[in-house]
């Protein structure tokens, strides 16, 4: 899977649990800016847990805190993960 | 049912009576068992650690319970009331937020020691956040096994147990005063309308610090002497499945939580994780803290029959901290109520028939006034009973009901004290803020709240909390010219929307996208709450009274009328 498929993949999730248009999620704005409380952070990691077939953990938002940065990071473990 | 005079009482009973029965347990994130107390392992330990109070503080004074979740609460709830010493349960706080109602709460009980667990004694935060050079902090352990108490005097019933401060806003917090007395009355309560028995184990993953969590489920099992487990509120949060697991793996006849735990359940439900899971022996699955929808009783039954979950098991109730916990519920067995009523009369606060489909509202039971209680339905202008099928505020009387506000008598005098309008018997009556009708059998609907209080997942948010967060945020945005309120979105959740003045001054320098990237920002991290809708007013434009009050119901009906002209609304 591609970061941007990866990419794609947040936006759909985080605009289904905002209940808001995809275009108004920017892959550039800040978790927080975007409006996501923590029990939302929660149920965006579980869809991308069960759609990425990865572990995540709520710290993972905090350190890559966009959807730029943390489907980069999250294409890198899933690329390291295959090449095991 | 035998008659205890307070909690100490309740709990050298079951030590004596089944003391190596296991009283809790605590479930890890992956399921594992992994903190265990028998009754006696509870009282011993909670009879050493109120050895070690009494050394360090008199009866009467007051102590905060900051855990994480686990079974160390337990312990330090127990040893305060064997001390006599005023537990005060409080919400773990969150390393990120720079405010909350932590610091309102110490100014108003003035606590002189601190329970956290071991390991969170040794958080720099909580002890910065807390800096107060009276307080002591005890970290307290399970296996806590030093001297055991001296003959401790044993609580009067009408002696104050515990403050809840669940009600409130952050400037005026208000602690509810839950004394031994009214406690047992509540607990008995839930025992004849829950049908509870040794035999009637629980699994909960609602806070401790929230009173559902800790009086619902975790005091009621002890009450009657059944097996509580517990599990961490995030553990739920993150896979709910889990909670119906335990549910099945310890055959638990009670599981309570607010609506959206329920709704939460259904949407992450995968069939291949519920393999085997067998619901058949959940009686009770109260929903209450928030309000009840009819679809999520209806989904949470069709997705888990084929795990032999009973629809009659679904059982809706209502109840508050002002109440100890709970106010009106069904009976174990008996299945809810819904009824089918027109939405635009509710609204004009008459029940009837809808007069079309687009004006169907289903409305669902919250059950009847317990054994021993009254409710009663008021005009609250004229403090007026009101006849069945009339909406009007939800009043209480009974011994469950709390004389007091900690340090609070003008918020006493007015929500714990209230008269019927000719009534002569003298009785106290709890106003709730909540509006609400019974029917002709005394079955209670509630169908709204006259007070500006915003409910998401089970947590009171108070308005003007957030709009004093918001006005804080930028100069832009007017000082006391914002409203904040809840509508419900089409799935019937209440989601939040932000007014907000902005100064004249400013109007055309702004960024309107950037401020209201900001007024999220800051409503997030603040108060964990998405601000979905929010719109931006030229100075002058919100509604107030004359005396310069905010009118936040009328800026809402205005906001659904689209009659609020956003600056920003292409931003929105």
């Amino acid at each position: 899977m591609t970061r941007e498929q990866i990419s794609d993949f947040c936006i759909d999730s985080m605009a289904r649990v905002l209940r808001i248009a995809r275009d108004r999620v920017k892959t550039d704005s800040k978790f927080k800016r975007l409006g996501l409380d923590s029990a939302m952070i929660v149920y965006v990691q579980m869809d991308l847990e069960e759609k990425l077939d990865l572990e995540l953990s709520p710290d993972d938002f905090f350190d890559y805190p966009t959807i730029d940065e943390l489907s980069r990071y999250l294409a890198e473990k899933r690329a390291a993960r295959s090449a095991v | 049912m035998e008659i205890f005079s307070s909690l100490v009482a309740l709990l050298a009973r079951r030590a004596q009576s089944q003391p190596d029965d296991r009283a809790y347990i605590f479930l890890s994130d992956r399921g594992d068992e992994e903190a265990v107390l028998t009754f006696r392992e509870l009282h011993e330990a909670a009879q050493s650690l109120a050895a070690q109070l009494t050394g360090m503080s008199r009866p009467g004074e007051r102590a905060l319970l900051v855990f994480p979740p686990g079974l160390e609460f337990l312990v330090a709830f127990f040893g305060c009331l064997i001390a006599g010493v005023i537990a005060v349960p409080m919400m773990m706080p969150r390393r990120q937020s720079a405010r909350d109602s932590s610091a309102a709460i110490m100014a108003n009980c003035e606590p002189v020691i601190a329970f956290t667990s071991a390991a969170f004694a040794t958080r720099r935060d909580l002890r910065e956040r807390f800096s107060n050079e009276k307080l002591q902090w005890i970290a307290v352990d399970l296996k806590t096994a030093g001297a055991r108490a001296a003959d401790l005097p044993e609580p009067d019933s009408q002696d104050i147990a515990f403050l809840q401060y669940t009600s409130g806003s952050t400037s005026d917090p208000k602690g509810v005063a839950v004394s031994h007395a009214n406690l047992l009355a509540n607990l008995e309560m839930i025992r004849q309308s829950l049908g509870n028995t040794r035999q009637s184990t629980y699994v909960n993953w609602v806070p401790l610090y929230h009173d559902m969590g800790m009086i619902l489920n975790t005091l009621e099992a002890l009450y009657v002497g059944a097996l509580c487990v517990l599990m961490a509120p995030n553990a739920f949060m993150q896979r709910p499945l889990g909670w119906l697991r335990a549910i099945g793996r310890y055959r638990a006849e009670v599981g309570c939580g607010p609506n959206f735990g329920y709704d939460l359940c259904v949407s992450r439900y995968r069939a291949e994780q519920m393999e085997g899971v067998d619901l058949s022996a959940w009686k009770v699955a109260l929903n209450g803290a928030e309000p009840v929808h009819a679809d999520t009783i209806r989904l949470f039954n069709e997705t888990f029959a084929s795990h032999g979950f009973d629809p009659r098991a679904a059982f809706p109730a209502y109840g508050m901290a002002e109440a100890t916990l709970l106010i009106s519920g069904g009976y174990r067995g008996a299945g809810h109520v819904t009824r089918t009523v027109g939405r635009a009369g509710l609204q004009a606060h008459a029940v009837g028939a809808p007069k079309d489909q687009a004006d169907v509202q289903i409305v669902v039971g919250c059950g009847r006034a317990l054994v021993g209680e009254r409710i009663a339905i008021v005009e609250p202008d004229n403090c007026r009973r009101l006849p069945p099928d009339r909406v009007g505020e939800v009043w209480v009387s009974g011994p469950n009901v709390a004389r007091f506000y900690w340090r609070n008598s003008e918020a006493t005098a007015t929500g714990l004290s209230a008269r019927v309008d000719g009534d002569d018997d003298g009785a106290n009556w709890l106003r709730t803020g909540d509006l609400g009708f019974v029917d002709g059998l005394g079955e209670l609907f509630i169908t709204g709240r006259m007070k500006d209080l915003v409910i998401v997942r089970g947590i009171n948010h108070y308005p003007q909390d957030i709009e004093h967060t918001v006005q804080g945020l930028h100069p832009a945005f007017r000082q006391n010219c914002g409203a904040v309120f809840s509508v419900p979105d089409g799935q019937g959740e209440e989601t939040l929307v932000v007014v907000q003045e902005i100064e004249r001054t400013e109007r055309n320098r702004i960024d309107p996208a950037e401020m209201k990237g900001l007024i999220r920002e800051g409503v997030t991290d603040q108060h964990e709450l998405f601000a979905r809708h929010i719109a931006l007013i030229k100075p002058g434009a919100l509604p107030k009274t004359t005396s310069g009050k905010i009118q936040r119901s009328l800026t809402r009906r205005l906001w659904l009328e689209r009659r609020l002209e956003d600056l920003a609304a292409d931003a929105d």
